[in-house]
């Protein structure tokens, strides 16, 4: 047997851009279907905002944080959510329901790289909705949603790229029991509604009620969203932003780690039934 | 559910145009088609008149993209026609789709029928219901299908344990179950073996006997054709490019005959000139596709036995085979004709 | 009586089939009770910072949200298949299905229930009984309840259809339109008083899961009529079953097949 060549760094890294791109595109070709989703988590934050509102309006100083705060938290939060919206577990799905998995099993890429530059793709696209949806909210919300300071910019920045490094771990391990289960669906709410709770996306950590606080501490889904948020609005002090940021990668590590070990677990296990 | 002068179809200039959103490939193009509403239309179908008797079995084939599928969807009711008048058992498909769709059974061959994963017995049962089959038909047809087709094996498995061919023999069983007046099969042999195509086509010619059921059938396999159908329609383009008997067809488009001749020895220069000259009067040509293989195209008023004779005595013959009477071969050459340009 | 026959037989066949898959029953049911679990905890968070909620208790708005849960929990047990419609289309299987001699909406929606639907209508009678305890309406409200439930499944499902039959137009394996809908569905778990007023008109006449949730939820805690009550919802549930009707046969006419 000839040992066969393995792909240069050159061509991993064009066969990544090429993905990315072209996932880019197909979702833009479903601009409707962008745009509807974009509109209904919109919609279903304006419920988030509506229920604190009234909870401010009962009671001006119901928790640690002003109104003002709360909502520049609610509205950034919903901005690195849309931004952070990968379509990594459906995309699988729908190649498993038109039986193409096995083209991404053995393109030269790896499983996990074709993955990430889809992951890529859609962040792009999601990125090209979400500037637009920041200048408007700039004109309703005003400084309410400017970054602390400069620092606090790239501090956020640099929290974001984590925080998708993150969601595409927590993805790529819902791939993962995809290929175990019949319909990955389940999964995958489960997964949306710890999300939910626990990312920060209703409201920060701090608004929580204690025992709720401690498991969330623990978890790595508050690092998607209440990371990002709080280091962009300064609502995180420089103090706690190495630890943070620290955190975060490794979380986002783990995730993408312990996904790729179940990969070959699970390819290992397939290659021996015969799957 | 119609008088018996109605014919099972009758359609006449009837048009199909697609309208799709351009697309663009390329990040940049991408994203401004993004933000344009340009379409594009396309005729699948264009000013297609016929009409089919009750009972006829006919088969309808073209390319791919011919728009044969669309042709069989408009006929069926799913599709809406751009253009013309059209109607399946004397009434408009798409209006009437259920009061047709009692009488009709259809079969895609080239999509995947399955919607749940059960076995093909339940499916059955729930057609049964479905169609209010009474019993003494659905005996026949049921007994019938799972007979000729082979089911026993199979029809207590659920489908995703079940091979491409497998489903599809169930799939037509299903179809056809409700002895229906009309059945159109778009392709209904696909992906199965020779034997199993055999056994398809037998069953199609026992319920036209029994029930005398009108048959439309799209197919690649002419095959098929030969075995069931009378009459040809043949689609290109969108467009109708014959409509007749199967032996007209053959006998308007066939152009004689090609006899392949294997030498068992290379002929040399004179013996040649010996077997041209011989056939000189005759409307024939003669083509060395290397010095072991000769190809005699004869016209059609050239008589063949006389070709033959003077072939077995000039040369050393090794292997003889006549090519061209069959349908394949005029099709195949009829699609070569209409794709070279005017 | 017929049809009726067939759609029983459709929907135990269709039953039967999703039951297959046990392993995803018992991940669904886990799943459903996780994400009514994750809305309760919401309810946590807040009600940790405010005795009320626009005037509701806590109990009040648990029965919001058991009605909520238990409405999408039949909806999903029946009439579950339009969520299935895009891929429907994409295999060919709608196509298919046009052919036969029944109504096709019918046959879309009973043809996949969901089996973690269970979990979610159980976690919703479980709040509607605890609110139910800790709100004590009279006691033949609790005959009426069955009418809400069924109204509010008919509804939401109807909704669903409605904005379904764009899938018409828009080709692609997406469901995010239908998710849409599921997301303004969610605005039946909280008091309608803290929505602006755009919104109440909303989810109130346009898109009625208000009629179905909220103003049964209102006479039980003792605020609306009786007779309100039990007339809103089924003649919502009436109306927005004949709109979806006729949405799905005009998106029909329109349909293109998936080409060729």
């Amino acid at each position: 047997m000839t040992t066969l060549a393995a792909p240069t760094l050159r061509q991993v890294i064009g066969g990544f851009c090429v993905l990315a791109q072209k996932t880019a595109q197909t979702k833009l070709t479903y601009r409707l279907a962008t745009l509807i989703t974009l509109l209904a988590s919109g919609f279903a934050y304006c419920v988030f905002l509506l229920v604190w509102n009234e909870v401010y309006r009962q009671n001006p100083h119901a928790g640690p944080l002003s109104r003002e705060q709360m909502l520049g938290y609610l509205v950034i939060a919903f901005l690195v959510n849309a931004l952070l919206i990968l379509n990594v577990e459906s995309r699988f799905l729908q190649r498993v329901r038109m039986g193409l998995v096995a083209v991404d099993l053995v393109r030269p890429l790896g499983f996990v790289f074709v993955q990430l530059a889809q992951a890529t793709g859609d962040l792009l696209v999601n990125a090209i909705y979400a500037v637009p949806i920041y200048v408007v909210g700039l004109a309703f919300a005003g400084s309410a949603l400017y970054p602390a300071s400069w620092l606090a910019a790239v501090l956020g920045g640099v929290s974001v790229a984590l925080a998708f490094l993150i969601g595409f771990g927590v993805s790529y391990l819902i791939v993962q029991a995809s290929f175990v289960l019949q319909s990955g669906y389940g999964v995958l709410f489960a997964r949306a509604a710890l999300h939910q709770v626990f990312s920060g996306l209703s409201a920060p950590l701090v608004m929580f009620p204690a025992p709720l606080r401690r498991v969330a501490v623990w978890l790595p889904f508050r690092h998607e969203i209440e990371t990002p948020v709080r280091l962009w609005l300064g609502q995180a002090t420089l103090a706690e932003a190495p630890r943070l940021l620290l955190e975060q990668a490794a979380w986002g590590m783990g995730l993408v780690l312990t996904g790729e070990l179940v990969f070959r677990a699970v390819m290992h296990r397939h290659q021996i039934q015969g799957g | 559910m119609a008088g018996t002068m109605v014919p099972a179809i009758l359609a006449e200039n009837l048009g199909k145009t697609y309208t799709r959103r351009k697309r663009k490939s390329g990040f940049w193009p991408g994203l401004r088609a993004y933000f344009s509403t340009e379409s594009e239309r396309f005729a699948a179908v264009t000013d297609l008149s016929f009409r089919v008797e009750r009972g006829e079995s006919v088969g309808l084939i073209g390319e791919n993209g011919a728009g044969k599928s669309t042709t069989v969807k408009m006929l069926t009711g799913i599709l809406v026609p751009s253009e013309g008048r059209i109607e399946t058992l004397g009434v408009v498909p798409w209006r009437e789709r259920r009061r047709l769709a009692q009488n009709m059974g259809v079969v895609f061959g080239q999509k995947p029928q399955i919607l749940w994963d059960i076995p093909a017995r339940e499916s059955f049962r729930l057609l049964k219901v479905m169609y209010a089959i009474p019993d003494d038909v659905f005996r026949f047809t049921y007994d019938e299908a799972v007979e000729r087709l082979e089911l026993a094996e199979f029809i207590d498995t659920p489908v995703r344990l079940l091979s491409l061919g497998q489903r599809m023999r169930c799939d037509l069983a299903a179809s056809l179950l409700h002895a229906p007046a009309v059945a159109f099969l778009d392709e209904p042999t696909i992906g199965l073996d020779v034997l199993v195509k055999e056994r398809v086509r037998e069953h199609l010619i026992e319920m036209r006997r029994r029930f005398g059921t009108t048959i439309v059938l799209t197919t690649h396999d002419l095959k098929d054709i030969s075995a069931t159908c009378e009459r040809l329609l043949v689609l290109d383009r969108g467009r109708l490019l014959y409509d007749g008997s199967r032996q007209g067809f053959e006998e308007r488009f066939a152009h004689g005959r090609t006899l392949l001749v294997d030498l068992g020895s290379e002929a040399d220069a004179a013996t040649r000139g010996a077997l041209e000259r011989d056939l000189a009067d005759d409307d024939v040509t003669f083509t060395w596709d290397t010095p072991h293989r000769l190809r005699v195209e004869c016209a059609r008023s050239a008589s063949a036995p006389k070709v033959t004779a003077s072939v077995l005595e000039h040369l050393h013959v090794a292997d003889l085979a006549v090519q061209g009477a069959e349908l394949d071969a005029i099709v195949t050459r009829l699609y070569r004709t209409a794709k070279a340009p005017a | 009586m017929h049809a009726l026959r067939f759609y029983v037989t459709l929907y135990r066949t269709a039953l039967k089939s999703v039951a297959e898959y046990r392993v995803d029953f018992a991940v669904g049911i886990v799943t459903a009770i996780s994400m009514q679990l994750a809305a309760l905890a919401f309810y946590w968070v807040i009600f940790a910072r405010t005795p009320a909620l626009g005037g509701w208790s806590p109990g009040q708005v648990l029965l919001l949200f058991g009605f909520t849960a238990m409405v999408l929990g039949l909806s999903e047990a029946t009439l579950n298949g339009i969520w299935w419609l895009p891929y429907y289309i994409l295999d060919g299987q709608l196509d298919r299905l046009l052919t036969f001699p029944v109504d096709s909406l019918a046959f879309v929606l009973l043809s996949r229930p969901e089996l973690h639907s269970f979990g979610n209508f159980a976690a919703g009678a479980l709040s509607v009984a605890v609110a139910w305890h800790l709100l004590s309406p009279p006691w033949y409200a609790l005959l009426f309840l069955p009418l809400w439930i069924g109204a509010g499944a008919v509804i939401y499902t109807g909704v669903l259809v409605l904005v379904g039959a764009l899938t018409f137009r828009i080709v692609g394996p997406w469901v995010t339109h239908l998710f849409t809908v599921h997301q303004l569905f969610n605005t039946s778990r909280y008091p309608i008083s803290i929505y602006p007023r755009w919104l109440r008109v909303l989810v109130l006449y346009l898109l009625p899961f208000g009629a179905a949730i909220f103003v049964p939820a209102d006479y039980l805690r003792g605020h609306g009529s009786l007779w309100q009550a039990v007339l809103v919802p089924p003649l919502a549930a009436l109306a927005v079953a004949f709109a979806a009707k006729t949405a799905w046969d005009a998106a029909l006419r329109g349909y293109q097949s998936t080409g060729s």
